[in-house]
């Protein structure tokens, strides 16, 4: 291009840009006959209109990106300065809020290279100094051969707090894995080293509270891959908040960590208004440490690891972190994450991932599928207390694995809880009385039925001309979403979104109606198993109910008791017995011992006292939820008859407690009284038939009686496999309890054909296969893996 | 880091430089280079919510710093237009520096991964944006030099046309079709 041709492509360009693009062309050839100008002035048309659209970075953004990172490098030492008895060779890594130096030593005859790091921060709080003291001595400790050395630390003449550290010249594990094609057995056995220097540190007394790929460097020492674990303990309290916590960077080659993949690199920094920062990555950071820094122990590491595992086992991260957003972040991290075996099917690049681990996708996702994805799974438990309690039984677990013994997360043989679960989950418990189990048929002729007979008779005394519209809604929201008229279920659940959208508009200026809807809808989603929306409904209602009915009024406390069951539905046991403890005492003095409200609050104080007791293995307290459950029966006997709903629900939950209290025999009594009950109530298919088939069968097996067991078991399965499909939760449930019992009879072929039609549901809930007995587990892990 | 006093020398020498002394340049760029530091230190320092850097301020904060107020506009103009050269040698150097140390960092390694990396590339594109400034001189000098002004100056539009005694509507022109330029060549 010359200045003579440029002059023209200029001119031609200006006239071009601002007619519609169908005359660009046809304009220029009008005007120029050099094809190599007219081509020249339409791709920069072309650049002008891509300018346009977001995806391409502005000129301006690159600028400013670039005088970011001047900046950063421009804070901190020279190579010659001094630090300590150390002298700065160069800067070997830096992230947002410091930088990391080699350097060696001056005052020796041999030198040795060290690591160090020095924030931009200062320090002058006096109070920060003697913690800053006291923390130097307790990392000074960590004395292990997969942890890099805290040799020192100290301050800068100008306030800057330092740390000295062994220098490791390594690789981040993950890259090391890969750039290794690492086999999954390899892989592991390197994870179980670093579980070694974590599980010592905790030991110790120290949490490293940000454990990530970029912080587990490995080296080569005779030709054996060896991990180091760096920034041990760094992150511990407000002087290290103020210091390397921030700093986001690493050593040598890994020098670019701190941007390490899209999935590792959103840091969030909450500290932007103040000190108090919790700046980490979040893609590693379970969601205490989260939500509060100061709510930290071993367990966060727990979590920080067993992503790390799922991300060296898969090449997969269990969520995708995108927002910067801490609420958002949070919200996500509080779900389940999806185990990894399944998350690579999903990856677009995982022929590349099982290449990386010398396998091909197929064999890499079975290989993943059990044992590792419940091992992942369960050491990243949004709740603290399902994870592994230590380091070591997450590595114990491993081990087992590869030594095929089963493993803790699977089979349930080695932890109480877990055998807890096992045994709470064979029963089909009725933890609500009121509750209804996702039933969609159920919950909309239950709670129709129960909002005319309670809700709507009330309201109607107080609102009654408005009475006949809450009804009319209802009848129209509900009526199109009968599946006996259209028979899917999503439908169902798009007519709530729906109905609950309207309620505001619909209502609005009769807040108990509003009200009163919002609580109806709260319970339906409760049973629907949607608790966010559950919990915001209810919240909603209370809110109203208090403000114009009152807070002792029958609707509020209705929905308190529902807010209360929201949370034990999701196993917040303590939150929710506080709740319903609150509210018997309020129902009884309000409504008084015979009202419904106040019998369902006795029942699900007795059911979670009870729950919550039987984990702290409580006798006492047990047996006095027992009691207080023998006395509900009564009393619902009494008030509202021997045949009706609520009370063959606490005549389930009591006869549930008999068993767990080794009266088998007073259990299956009572089981088969209510048996005869429902079927005359409910009919036979109904859930709740069907469940207690399943819980008579239970009692049998344990009083040796394999073939009636048997029978009451297959006649439960199938049931629920026909009116709740067998992807649903409580068809598991009965499955997992008759296939246990197929092989304790030693029919194996017919285990092995319902494990083939649970198959699929079981990758969907995951969890069933805690429920599963060591044996039955083993059989059924090895029959579909043979399958494949 | 060593502090630059503000040095009354600074309105002298942009006297001789706007008179045509070339060496009045030389000495003048290694105390604007050094403002230019210092500020953009400072500034991350403060800690302020928002961290975005703005060339504009630092150009304008330097500006004030090292020749005061009262200064004739013509050399105002001549300061700007150093000072923007001069943010642009800063950043593309310092892009340059960290390249090399990728490069260097990363030669053990067999595999590449592409998305370890990712977070240098603004500093590549940098260093393109940089050569291609160059290229556009040869043929464009004063759209490359609105550019540089746009881009390291942090100027708008209506200050380039007072600066460089143009129209508005020719600098948006010449805006136009130089990024446009920039961006099919990059």
């Amino acid at each position: 291009m010359n200045t003579t041709q440029w002059r023209q492509v200029k001119k031609l360009f200006d006239q071009t840009i601002d007619l519609p693009k169908s005359e660009q062309s046809s304009f220029l050839k009008k005007n120029c006959n050099d094809s190599e100008i007219i081509n020249e002035v339409l791709g920069l048309i072309a650049a002008e209109e891509s300018n346009q659209t977001v995806s391409v970075k502005g000129l301006n953004t690159i600028v400013i990106s670039g005088a970011h990172k001047l900046i950063f490098q421009e804070q901190g030492l020279n190579p010659g300065d001094q630090v300590g008895a150390y002298r700065i060779q160069k800067l070997i890594g830096q992230g947002g809020m410091g930088s990391v130096y080699l350097a060696n030593r001056t005052d020796e005859q041999f030198e040795q290279n060290v690591a160090i790091k020095i924030t931009h921060q200062t320090i002058k709080d006096s109070e920060l100094s003697v913690r800053f003291a006291f923390e130097r001595q307790v990392l000074g400790q960590l004395e292990h051969p997969y942890i890099a050395r805290i040799y020192d630390a100290g301050r800068t003449i100008d306030e800057h707090p330092y740390i000295i550290m062994e220098y490791v010249d390594g690789e981040n594990i993950i890259d090391y894995c890969n750039r290794n094609q690492l086999s999954l057995n390899a892989r592991i056995t390197l994870f179980n080293q670093v579980c070694e220097a974590v599980h010592y540190s905790h030991q110790k007394g120290i949490i490293h509270r940000d454990l990530k790929p970029g912080n587990i460097l490995i080296s080569e020492i005779d030709d054996k891959p060896t991990p180091k674990v760096i920034d041990f303990g760094i992150a511990q309290n407000d002087f290290q908040r103020n210091t390397s916590d921030n700093i986001q960077a690493s050593f040598s080659r890994d020098n670019s960590n701190n941007k390490i993949n899209h999935e590792s690199s959103v840091e969030i920094n909450t500290s932007s208004k103040s000190n108090e920062g919790r700046l980490g990555t979040p893609s590693y950071m379970s969601p205490e440490q989260l939500a509060s820094p100061e709510a930290v122990d071993i367990r966060s590491d727990v979590y920080a690891m067993g992503v790390l595992l799922y991300h060296l086992i898969s090449g997969c991260m269990p969520f995708k972190i995108k927002s910067q957003d801490l609420e958002e972040v949070l919200k996500i991290k509080l779900s389940y994450a999806t185990p990894p075996s399944i998350q690579l099917l999903n990856n677009k690049n995982n022929q590349m991932l099982a290449e990386q681990r010398q396998l091909n996708v197929k064999s890499l996702s079975k290989a993943l599928k059990i044992d590792l994805d419940a091992i992942c799974v369960k050491a990243i438990h949004p709740e603290v207390n399902s994870r592994y309690s230590t380091i070591s039984a997450l590595a114990d677990d491993l081990s087992c694995y590869q030594q095929n013994l089963p493993v803790s997360a699977v089979s349930n043989q080695h932890f109480y809880r877990l055998t807890k679960q096992f045994k709470r989950n064979r029963f089909q418990f009725i933890a609500a009385s009121v509750f209804i189990i996702g039933l969609f048929a159920e919950i909309i002729t239950t709670s129709y039925a129960l909002v005319q007979e309670t809700k709507a008779h009330e309201l109607a005394q107080q609102e009654s001309d408005k009475a006949s519209a809450i009804n009319q809604y209802l009848q129209e929201m509900f009526l199109t979403a009968d599946p006996r008229k259209k028979g899917k279920q999503t439908k169902i659940v798009d007519v709530l979104s729906h109905a609950e959208d309207n309620i505001e508009d619909s209502f609005k200026n009769l807040p108990v109606i509003k009200a009163s809807l919002y609580s109806t809808f709260g319970k339906l989603r409760t049973g629907l198993n949607d608790y966010d929306i559950a919990m915001t409904l209810l919240l909603k209602a209370k809110a109203l109910q208090e403000q114009f009915l009152g807070k002792n009024h029958v609707d509020t406390l209705t929905t308190t008791n529902l807010i209360g069951e929201v949370y034990a539905s999701q196993n917040e046991l303590p939150t929710a017995l506080g709740i319903f403890e609150e509210n018997l005492i309020q129902t009884r003095r309000y409504l008084g011992n015979t009202h419904r409200l106040t019998m369902t609050t006795i029942n699900n104080v007795a059911v979670n006292n009870y729950l919550q007791n039987e984990d702290e293995k409580n006798e006492v307290a047990m047996q006095k939820a027992l009691s207080m459950m023998e006395e509900l029966l009564a009393l619902r006997t009494q008030v509202l008859g021997e045949e009706h709903a609520e009370t063959s629900h606490a005549r389930n939950n009591l006869a549930y407690m008999y068993g767990n209290f080794n009266q088998p025999q007073k259990a299956l009594k009572l089981f088969k009284k209510n048996l005869e009950i429902q079927i005359r109530v409910f009919g036979e298919k109904n859930y709740f038939t069907l469940s207690t088939r399943n819980n008579i069968g239970i009692q049998y097996q344990d009083l040796d009686q394999l073939d009636e067991a048997e029978t009451y078991m297959q006649a439960s399965y199938v049931g629920l496999k026909e009116i709740q499909g067998v992807e649903h939760i409580n068809t598991l449930r009965s499955a997992v309890s008759y296939i246990s019992l197929l092989v304790i009879k030693n029919k194996i072929e017919p285990a092995k054909i319902i494990i083939q039609e649970i198959e699929k549901s079981l990758e969907k809930h995951p969890q069933v296969w805690n429920w599963f007995d060591e044996k039955t587990y083993q059989l059924a892990k090895n029959h579909l893996e043979l399958k494949e | 880091m060593t502090y630059i006093p503000i040095d009354n020398d600074v309105t002298q020498l942009l006297d001789e430089w706007h008179q045509g002394n070339k060496q009045a340049l030389d000495k003048l760029t290694p105390v604007v280079h050094e403002e230019l530091h210092r500020l953009a230190v400072q500034f991350m320092q403060k800690e302020t919510d928002n961290h975005t850097l703005q060339a504009t301020a630092l150009v304008n904060e330097a500006f004030i710093k090292l020749a005061g107020i009262d200064i004739k506009w013509q050399d105002k103009v001549h300061f700007i237009s150093m000072a923007a050269r001069i943010m642009r040698n800063i950043l593309v150097d310092h892009a340059k520096s960290k390249n090399a140390h990728k490069r260097q960092t990363n030669k053990n390694s067999i595999e590449f991964n592409d998305e370890i990396y990712a977070n240098n590339s603004s500093l590549e594109e940098l260093i393109t944006i940089d050569e291609l400034l160059d290229k556009l001189c040869i043929f464009d000098e004063r759209a490359s030099k609105i550019v540089e002004l746009t881009l390291f100056g942090g100027l708008t539009q209506p200050e380039i046309s007072e600066l460089l005694q143009l129209s508005i509507s020719t600098v948006e022109r010449e805006l136009r079709i130089a990024r446009a330029w920039i961006n099919k060549h990059r």
